[in-house]
């Protein structure tokens, strides 16, 4: 037994989570296309492999909750599916995408490993029961707005649903308007509580809205971030990555790109070994 | 007295959750008129919708929460206002949902959310802006903690858009507490202050509380303020 309710940390024949070995999931924000799709799995399942990292690949058939209605949202919930199918037939590795309504979670929940609850969305029970329902893991983000003890109420509320499954997942806090600020007392806290513990390194750089009509960010910021928290101590770390990040269809200003991704990735190796 | 569902209420019209009522019998009847279902974090905690709608008849018009397009399509013939929490309300899906019901919408700025950028989301719902009355509930201070700016109240204010404003929202703790959230924060005696506030930006309508009565300063202050175009 490795996390709460008995919970092994299992969420595909590849990938079983553990304190002990670092899991990486990273991917593009939006599911742009089938190909920046298998570009970056391919980029990220190398990368990983040399450094001993378990990895999931991650994206958004549907950015619906956008800044501004004129943005792009992407594939959309069925040509969303089957390319993340797709990616996880060709490369092997778990999936994991973000739902935003019961109906979508239960659909979703057909096709990938992990499903997300996003951070606007995670006191949604009626939502995370949808997710519960699906008997796939859950990964809740944790909403900029509510405090640690709500987001461990969320998990309690799905694994009293019958799934001990839960992933949380810290990726900032409202720290007055357009801006964030990371929280490490939460990444204690989450550990404490016993379940899987995440830090999202990259939407943590946000600087929401503060773009004229999109999210900025504050890349630069990307890296230091995510040694802290492998430093505080995480089950898995969470990435958005893109191959050319300045030219994304979404987040482009926190998304990284591949060397980042690698400088990141072998900090992470060296830090935890450390612990 | 049935009243002309689809018009907005007028000035001075205080929302209450339909299972907190009970707290505000000091209200004068004119006032109690549309309920609001404000939303619940706890699944199930929340009265059927089919019996809620069946017990309607004691008061008119009454309004929900919705938080999904299907939630909407299903259940909006039984409300006439529809109201969108700060959460979702820049959810694409649901705004437009909402706009196509032709029902009044109430849209409350999410706590995390510029000020500013509720212009985006009022965008979204194209010309349902009409039949919109924005909600302003606070800005994240913390965990568990809102606090009420006056520029964001000056901001929406400015949008010819009415203008609700959440009480409960400012003052109760949603879902479960930061563990060192101080208590003093819900107390009756700051319902003044967010009284004057409001007013001093010709906010339209209140949102009550549902863990406590308003305070009766506070009442006595907008009834006083509003009587007239009540």
């Amino acid at each position: 037994m490795t996390f709460k309710n008995g919970w092994n940390g299992r969420v595909a024949p590849e990938v079983q989570l553990s304190p002990k070995k670092l899991t990486v999931i990273a991917g593009p924000c939006m599911l742009e296309s089938k190909e920046i799709g298998f570009a970056v799995a391919q980029f990220m399942k190398n990368l990983c492999n040399e450094l001993g990292f378990q990895y999931i690949f991650k994206s958004s058939y549907d950015k619906a909750n956008r800044t501004s209605g004129n943005t792009m949202r992407g594939p959309g919930l069925e040509q969303g599916l089957d390319w993340l199918n797709e990616i996880r037939e060709h490369f092997q590795v778990p999936v994991l995408t973000d739902v935003h309504t019961p109906s979508q979670a239960l659909e979703a929940g057909k096709v990938v490993d992990i499903v997300q609850v996003p951070a606007f969305l995670s006191d949604q029970k009626q939502l995370l029961k949808a997710c519960a329902v699906t008997q796939k893991t859950i990964q809740i983000k944790k909403g900029q707005h509510s405090s640690p003890e709500q987001l461990i109420a969320c998990a309690d509320a799905i694994a009293a649903e019958g799934n001990p499954k839960v992933m949380l997942c810290e990726r900032g806090t409202s720290f007055g308007y357009n801006n964030l600020v990371v929280d490490y007392r939460n990444l204690v806290l989450m550990r404490q509580s016993g379940y899987a513990t995440v830090f999202d390194g990259t939407h943590s750089a946000q600087l929401p809205g503060a773009g004229q009509g999109q999210s900025s960010g504050l890349r630069e910021m990307v890296p230091s971030l995510c040694a802290a928290a492998i430093a505080v101590g995480i089950d898995a770390l969470f990435l958005e990555v893109h191959p050319h990040p300045e030219q994304a269809l979404s987040d482009a200003a926190t998304q990284v790109q591949f060397e980042t991704a690698k400088t990141i990735l072998e900090r992470s190796k060296k830090l935890s070994d450390f612990n | 007295m049935q009243q002309n569902t689809n018009s907005k209420p007028s000035r001075g019209t205080c929302f209450i959750d339909a299972q907190h009522a009970h707290l505000h019998k000091a209200i004068p009847s004119l006032l109690k008129a549309p309920l609001h279902g404000l939303h619940s974090w706890r699944v199930g905690a929340t009265e059927p919708v089919s019996a809620f709608a069946e017990r309607r008849g004691w008061i008119q018009p009454i309004g929900n929460t919705v938080t999904t397009p299907e939630q909407i399509e299903r259940e909006s013939h039984s409300f006439e206002r529809l109201y969108i929490p700060g959460e979702f309300c820049r959810q694409g899906d649901v705004l437009s949902a909402a706009a196509q019901s032709g029902k009044t919408i109430l849209l409350e700025r999410g706590a995390f959310l510029a000020p500013s950028d509720i212009l985006r989301a009022v965008d979204k719902l194209g010309s349902a802006r009409e039949r919109l009355i924005l909600v302003e509930a606070g800005s994240a201070f913390g965990y568990s903690d809102r606090v009420l700016d006056p520029r964001s109240l000056h901001v929406m204010a400015t949008l010819g858009i009415p203008l609700a404003l959440n009480l409960n929202s400012l003052t109760a703790s949603v879902g479960v507490p930061y563990q060192h959230r101080p208590t003093w924060l819900s107390d009756a005696e700051f319902d003044l202050a967010f009284v004057q506030t409001a007013l001093a930006f010709n906010t339209e309508y209140l949102i009550l509380p549902t863990f406590r009565e308003l305070s009766p300063k506070a009442l006595a202050l907008w009834i006083d303020s509003c009587k007239e175009s009540l």
